[in-house]
């Protein structure tokens, strides 16, 4: 953790609605991602986690405030998975396909080959058998399936960041496990990517996150190392989100 | 009410859905229905309330009270439909009317079922929002105005309106942030106990199940594969599709004592191959 | 390919439509080297004749065997449903490309000219193009392919929406995807559904706006076989010789059907999601 942040967005401020009826979703957050960690952002609807999330990989601009990232275009370099695994991925396109399609779009280096074999390792590393799945359409694969598919395609660039958004709370908590397995294996596997998973629920993200930032009504309500914020949490509202993860 | 579902066989295009399930609950009783996403939770919900689909081929007996759904003709099952089974919906937002205020959507059963003027409805709706905890100033409302927690508490509102004898909520929590889902847990329990009601609780996820139901039955693959007090099954699984369920619950619970082992046990880090999940 | 076929000859409707189909490419292309009759040949002793061994459909007005005309006729309609569905399909396209274009000037810009431009009625524009064209097949597929081109994509836009905004393009826009990529891999493969069902009822429309404009006189020349024709210098004398009408009204119901049938069928055929047979082969 003595690794200097690669990504850091300060002091920002993001509204929403027409000029008329204008509402404040964030208030003056400001946050850090360094290499390889694994960030969970942490709140209710509402909070605004998604938005700030979001603002932090350019895929939305700020209306106050500094994004500041390390390298080149922070979107090229991160993969994305969202909450519905189906509306993510092409309806119409193979599982490999899709897999493929960030190193189809960005590597147009690399021979078809090579982009087979590595959209089949993605595959691998997120538990699923490309002999199997590589030729499925999302259509025949279950919602834990489909989830780690999108998974595989984050990863398969070899990204800076991926950004998860939800990425359990629309499949079964039997599978949720699953999705879990993947995220550990990728924290394995590449040690290099930072991991920012947005989530209503202390309890999926405290086997992944090194550090949690508990956002609540646009405002950062604490933000430290999971360990202290589950043990010691110092705001009231953490205090809920610990009891309702309770069994 | 009291339902006893005796034999239930359903199947549609040739396919079997549901099969051989019998499930008792009593008058006044929350029984929980957990399974995973395709094990057919939500075609037992439809039978019981005689809402399959035209294809789909039924055998079996679903008593409600004293009264057979299976075979009757629609307008009984309507009739009793209304009258005695109040049904709390997994997406609020898509399950309420867009166009229609809170107190419209909150009356519509009265108005359907029950002959009542329009200040007699509207006192039972302002009664009905107290209990569910909304303000009264909701009522002009239309539900995108309201937050998925307040949606659901319309939701559940419009079911037990009627005061009806038995409610099924079908994932009713789903849909919602975790916060709120242990409030709305929370509320519905005290609501049905309150009117003396029985619940059938469906849901993926036993976590939800050990504060909304005392006793449940596991559904895999469309057949029942274990029963038993909620507590007891999640203090003490046996049955594989029950081990799986709990351990996933647990370890995502934040008080799991080996966090680790219990992901370890329930899902294997090697390659998956199978078809079904 | 094969798949397709058998899955669209698996249902009864979809046999039919292959069959008429199948039919008409096969006579259009006999008839370039073969007809019962030459077509000039006319036979003024047997005006009007019913059907014999002679003439099996019988003779019109001039005296020329009908069954040859009909055959001459099916290839002027099969290359004006062809170029009518081409343009169609191409300018349709376009202006999908543009409604859902992520610049929302271009989007709405242009969802506003389609609706305006959808209120000239098809037969107006075909009026005004006969100025200069004269009767022409130019006039029939111009004017046919700009207005089924304009309700190819009112039609298909929603689709095209959908899948614009969807996760899945998201995901690809952050990976640098072109505009290009996205409508050409994720929206069009999305609408072909609805593009297909489009396509073949704009083809069927299109043998009958062939039958009408021809008889207006702006639709193909005079002199040339098409069932248009076939129809238009028999319909005068429907009382008197009512089967000289019969049978050209006949082929271009039978074959506006097939069609509109034949994009139904095709689109279950030929779609993954509807046709799992589609799914099992394994390969991208």
């Amino acid at each position: 953790m003595t690794t200097a942040p690669f990504l850091s967005v300060r002091n920002i401020d993001k509204f929403f609605g027409s000029r008329a009826a204008r509402r404040q979703v964030l208030f003056d957050v400001s946050a850090d991602v360094r290499p390889g960690e694994c960030l969970a952002v942490i709140g209710g609807s509402g909070s605004g986690k998604s938005t700030l999330t979001r603002i932090m990989l350019g895929l939305e601009t700020a209306d106050a405030g500094t994004v500041d990232y390390a390298g080149g275009d922070v979107r090229r370099e991160s993969g994305l998975v969202f909450q519905d695994p189906f509306a993510s991925l092409d309806p119409r396109w193979r599982v490999a396909r899709s897999v493929a399609e960030p190193l189809l779009i960005q590597r147009r280096d690399l021979s078809r080959a090579d982009i087979d074999a590595r959209a089949a390792l993605a595959l691998r590393t997120v538990g699923l058998d490309p002999d199997v799945f590589a030729s499925r359409y999302p259509i025949d694969l279950s919602g834990g399936q489909a989830q780690r598919v999108t998974i595989a395609r984050a990863i398969v660039n070899e990204p800076k960041v991926i950004l998860a958004d939800e990425p359990m709370s629309a499949i079964d908590v039997a599978a949720r496990i699953q999705i879990l397995d993947a995220f550990a294996t990728i924290r394995e596997t590449h040690r290099e990517t930072a991991i920012i998973m947005v989530s209503h629920d202390l309890g999926v993200v405290r086997h992944l996150a090194d550090r949690i930032l508990v956002l609540h009504d646009g405002r950062v309500e604490e933000c430290g190392p999971t360990a202290a914020v589950l043990g010691d949490p110092q705001s009231a509202y953490t205090r809920r989100l610990i009891a309702a993860a309770s069994l | 009410m009291s339902v006893a579902i005796r034999g239930l066989h359903v199947a549609i295009g040739g396919t079997s859905i549901i099969q051989d399930v019998d499930m008792d609950i009593a008058g006044g009783e929350r029984v929980g229905l957990v399974g995973s996403s395709g094990s057919g939770k939500s075609m037992i919900s439809r039978a019981i309330m005689g809402l399959l689909p035209a294809e789909a081929t039924v055998s079996g007996s679903v008593v409600l009270g004293d009264r057979q759904v299976i075979g009757a003709d629609d307008a009984t099952v309507a009739d009793l439909r209304g009258r005695y089974v109040g049904m709390v919906f997994q997406n609020p937002g898509s399950s309420l009317n867009p166009v229609m205020t809170v107190a419209q959507q909150i009356a519509l059963p009265l108005r359907l079922h029950y002959d009542l003027n329009r200040a007699e409805r509207l006192d039972r709706v302002r009664a009905m929002l107290d209990k569910v905890g909304l303000p009264g100033d909701v009522m002009g409302k239309y539900p995108h105005q309201l937050s998925g927690g307040q949606q659901q508490r319309v939701g559940i509102a419009t079911a037990l309106i009627t005061s009806p004898r038995f409610i099924i909520a079908d994932e009713p929590t789903t849909a919602l942030d975790s916060i709120v889902q242990r409030q709305i847990v929370d509320l519905l329990v005290s609501l049905v106990d309150d009117a003396g009601a029985s619940m059938l609780f469906i849901t993926h996820d036993f976590a939800v199940l050990s504060r909304a139901t005392t006793r449940c039955y596991v559904l895999a693959d469309g057949a029942i594969v274990d029963s038993g007090a909620t507590a007891d099954l999640l203090a003490r699984p046996a049955v594989p599709a029950t081990v799986r369920l709990v351990s996933a619950a647990r370890a995502l619970s934040l008080t799991a004592a080996s966090p680790v082992a219990a992901l370890s046990t329930a899902s294997p880090l090697t390659a998956e191959s199978s078809t079904a999940e | 390919m094969m798949v397709v076929l058998r899955a669209m000859w698996r249902r009864a409707e979809g046999r039919f439509a292959l069959v008429v189909l199948g039919l008409w490419l096969i006579v259009a292309g006999v008839s370039l080297f073969w007809t019962p009759r030459p077509l000039l040949e006319t036979d003024g002793y047997h005006v009007w004749a019913t059907p014999s061994a002679a003439h099996w459909l019988g003779t019109d007005g001039t005296g020329a065997d009908v069954f040859s005309w009909l055959m001459a006729g099916s290839r002027t309609n099969l290359l004006i449903v062809v170029l009518t569905v081409l343009v169609a399909a191409v300018f349709g396209l376009l202006l999908v490309a543009a409604m859902v274009a992520r610049r929302a000037t271009v989007a709405v810009v242009s969802v506003v000219i389609v609706d305006a431009l959808i209120s000239i009625p098809t037969v107006l524009l075909a009026l005004m193009l006969a100025v200069p064209l004269g009767a022409s097949v130019v006039v029939i597929v111009v004017a046919c392919g700009f207005g089924y081109g304009l309700n190819l994509a009112r039609v298909a836009r929603p689709a095209a929406l959908l899948a614009a905004r969807s996760s899945y393009v998201e995901s690809a826009l952050s990976n640098g995807a072109s505009g290009w990529w996205i409508f050409v891999r994720h929206i069009v493969p999305n609408i072909v559904p609805v593009l297909l069902v489009q396509l073949s009822l704009s083809a069927g429309t299109s043998v009958l706006a062939e039958s009408g404009l021809t008889y207006l006189g702006i639709g193909v020349p005079s002199g040339v076989p098409s069932w248009g024709h076939s129809l238009a210098t028999s319909v005068k004398f429907i009382n008197v010789y009512p089967l000289t009408v019969l049978w050209p009204g006949l082929i271009v119901t039978v074959v506006v059907v097939a069609l509109n049938v034949f994009g139904d069928v095709l689109r279950d055929a030929i779609d993954p999601l509807t046709n799992p047979a589609l799914r099992e082969r394994s390969g991208r």
